[in-house]
Parts: C-alpha cells; structure tokens; sequence
C-alpha cells in the first residue's frame, strides 16, 4: 500500500517534471508512468539486494530499456523519456547533502554522503549505458535478418 | 537527396548542421547525440567526402570536407536551461532533411525558428515547479505540513528564478539566491507556526536546483568516451551543489 502510494507521488512529480523541462504533450504519459515504475523497483529492490549500487543499477536499467522502446515507438529520441523519469532516483538531495556537510565540517557523515553519492550516480550511469548498448546491439542483429530475407 | 555544387552552398550546410547542434547541446541533450545529428545531416549530402563534429558543453565544431578541402564552422553555447520540445523538434528536423527533399535553405530556416523559439511561460514553470517540490517533499518522507511549505516555497523560488535569468547572472548566484530563499521561506513558515520540518521542506523546494540530472549525464558522458563534456558537466555540477549548500547553510547558521 505504502508502495502503491509512492508509485503514484513519485508519477505526479515525473509529471511535473516534463512539464517543467517543456517536454513534447506526447511523451508526458510514458515518461510519468516509467518514472513510477523505476521508483518501485528501486524501493523494492533495496530491502533484497541490500546495497544501493545494485538497485540504483537495476531501476536505471529498467527505465533506459524501456525508453528506448518508447523511443522507437513513438520516433523520439530516447533522452524525452529518460531524463524526467531518472529523476526521482538522481541523487540530487545527496550532492546538496554531501556539500552542506563539507561546509560544515562534518567529516564522517561527509564521507558517508559523498561515497553514496558517488556510487549511486555511477551505479544509474552505468544502467542507462547498457540499456542503449542492448538497445543498439538488438537493432543491429533485426537489420542482419532483415538484409539475410532480401537476399 | 539533397546536392550541393558551390562553395556557399556548402557553408549553408555547414551552418545548418552546426545549428543543429548547438540547439542540441544548449537545450540539454547528450553530447553524443549532439554530434551524431550534425554527422547525420552532413552525410545525407553525397558530395560531402567526410564529416566531423566535436561538441562542448560550451562550444560545437563542425568540419567537412567538399571539393579535397576541409571546411569548419565553430558556435559558442550560451546554456539556456533545459527544453525538450527543442530537442525533438531538431531530431524530427535533421530526420526530414534525410528522409525527404527539404531543401538546404528551408532546413536552415526552420532550424533558426526552433533556436529563436520562445521557451515555457512564467506561469508553466511556477505551477510545474511548485507541484514537483511539493511531490519530492512527501517522497523523501515528509507529511501534508511540507506537501503544503515544499508547495508555496516552489512556487516562489521558481518565480524568483525565472526573473533572475534575464539578468544573465552566472549559474552559481542563481543557484546561491534560489537556494537562501527556499531555506529562508521554510525556516520563516517553521517560526510562524507551520508544522513542517524544516529539512524535508528544504529538500523538496531545492530539487528544481540540485545538480542530480547532469552529473549522472556527465558519468554517461565520460561512459561513452566523452571525457571532457564529462569532466565539465561535473565541475559545473559540484560548484552548483556548493552554491546552494551556501545558500541553504548561511540561513541555517543565523537563523535556525
């Protein structure tokens, strides 16, 4: 139930975001509701693999796959879709949290909010890239049958 | 299929395809695909023999070769925030050029029309603003109280924002300002008797600034062989980050 309404906050606010980024009318719904799904799966996953480089990993995975689908299905580039959903996931608050604890001088938990910070970002980097690879690889191998039925 | 046949008809190309990009990269785009739409566009034209592009987060270059000779053409980036529908118009643009027989001279044209293009209103911005704050603010953990101050804080700091970036300060006293007065509104809400936390209304009311999006583009970057746009998009994004750990700090220090 907790998830369900998170799912919901998390698509209200991807939402907003494609309002506020002024993406195209089309493209709104899909981002919304993969922004929604990618937080779900994070959330779940966490409690399971117990390290946020492994869920950050799998959520950027699931929204790079699925909007390279959206991309192919409605011809946009694939960055419509990707940048308001990666949004809730972004260590946004992480980057402030570890630069106010610098200011501060709070060295332990400094370090603690940069490390997680810095993992988070690589594990979401690192999720979209091989989700455009698989994406790049697939279309590829459907060109090669396609030239091999010419012929 | 598009010819060209002089030397002007060439640099028309070449100004074409170097708006592309710049429209690309300044509208917030990935470099990768910033370069590969001036390639695209370049070798849609047979009498190019060879085509280059080479995109900043600062600056694009553009080089091809007509006639045996190079040809470069090279535009500053002046960033103007992020515009999706920019992007994709420029994507169907630089698609039309290669499918279709759009000339050289309508391409360019529309091309300027999608760059001189005006961006989202006031009142879009402040609304979406103020709804995604308000969101962030229960998601990370916050009640109806912060719902409510993330609301009111996102409404303003946008509002605050958007007139700020006529004066075309630097990035890091924008995100300076933003950030003292979303901390200020939510420790002044606090001392009047508000029932929200002081920390979720700041977290939510800060996330239309912090830096989250384009430093994990930046680590895509440097992923796919973009060192440089890499290393620059994450420079900037931690100088951003302390600009509104500034912010939020001073109003923290005196007054909290």
């Amino acid at each position: 139930m907790k998830l369900f309404f998170e799912f919901i906050v998390s698509m209200i606010s991807v939402f907003a975001f494609t309002f506020f980024f002024n993406a195209p009318r089309r493209a709104m719904l899909f981002s919304g509701i993969i922004g929604g799904l990618s937080w779900v799966i994070f959330k779940l996953m966490l409690p399971i693999t117990g390290s946020y480089l492994f869920s950050g990993f799998l959520a950027s995975l699931f929204i790079g796959l699925s909007s390279e689908a959206c991309a192919i299905f409605y011809k946009m580039p694939a960055t419509m879709f990707i940048m308001p959903a990666l949004l809730p996931l972004v260590p946004g608050a992480g980057t402030y949290y570890s630069m106010y604890y610098l200011i501060n001088e709070d060295a332990k938990n400094a370090h603690l909010a940069i490390t997680q910070t810095i993992y988070l970002i690589i594990s979401l980097a690192i999720g979209i890239v091989i989700a455009s690879v698989i994406t790049r690889l697939v279309r590829v191998y459907f060109r090669s049958i396609k030239k091999n039925l010419k012929k | 299929m598009q010819h060209i046949n002089s030397e002007r008809e060439l640099k028309k190309l070449l100004d074409l395809a170097v708006m592309s990009s710049l429209i690309m990269v300044s509208n917030g785009a990935e470099i990768f695909r910033a370069e590969d739409v001036a390639e695209i566009i370049l070798k849609a034209v047979p009498e190019v023999t060879h085509a280059d592009s080479y995109c900043f987060p600062t600056g694009v270059f553009v080089t091809a070769e007509f006639d045996d000779l190079p040809t470069t053409a090279f535009k500053k980036v002046r960033p103007e925030g992020y515009n999706l529908i920019k992007i994709e118009k420029c994507n169907s643009l630089s698609r039309r050029f290669v499918e279709t027989d759009l000339s050289i001279e309508e391409a360019l044209k529309q091309a300027k029309e999608i760059f001189y293009g005006k961006g989202p209103s006031l009142r879009q911005i402040s609304i979406s603003a103020s709804l995604a704050c308000s969101t962030f603010a229960v998601l990370f953990g916050g009640g109806i109280w912060d719902f409510c101050a993330a609301a009111l804080s996102g409404f303003l700091v946008s509002t605050i924002i958007y007139n700020l970036s006529r004066f075309s300060l630097t990035f890091f006293i924008e995100n300076f300002i933003g950030a003292f007065f979303s901390a200020l509104i939510a420790v002044t809400l606090n001392k009047l008797g508000f029932k929200n936390s002081v920390d979720y209304t700041i977290i939510g009311s800060i996330m239309i600034l912090v830096p989250g999006f384009p430093i994990t583009n930046a680590a895509r970057d440097i992923f796919s062989n973009q060192y440089m746009s890499g290393i620059i998009g994450i420079t900037k994004a931690i100088f951003q980050a302390f600009a509104i750990a500034a912010g939020v700090g001073i109003v923290l220090k005196v007054v909290g």
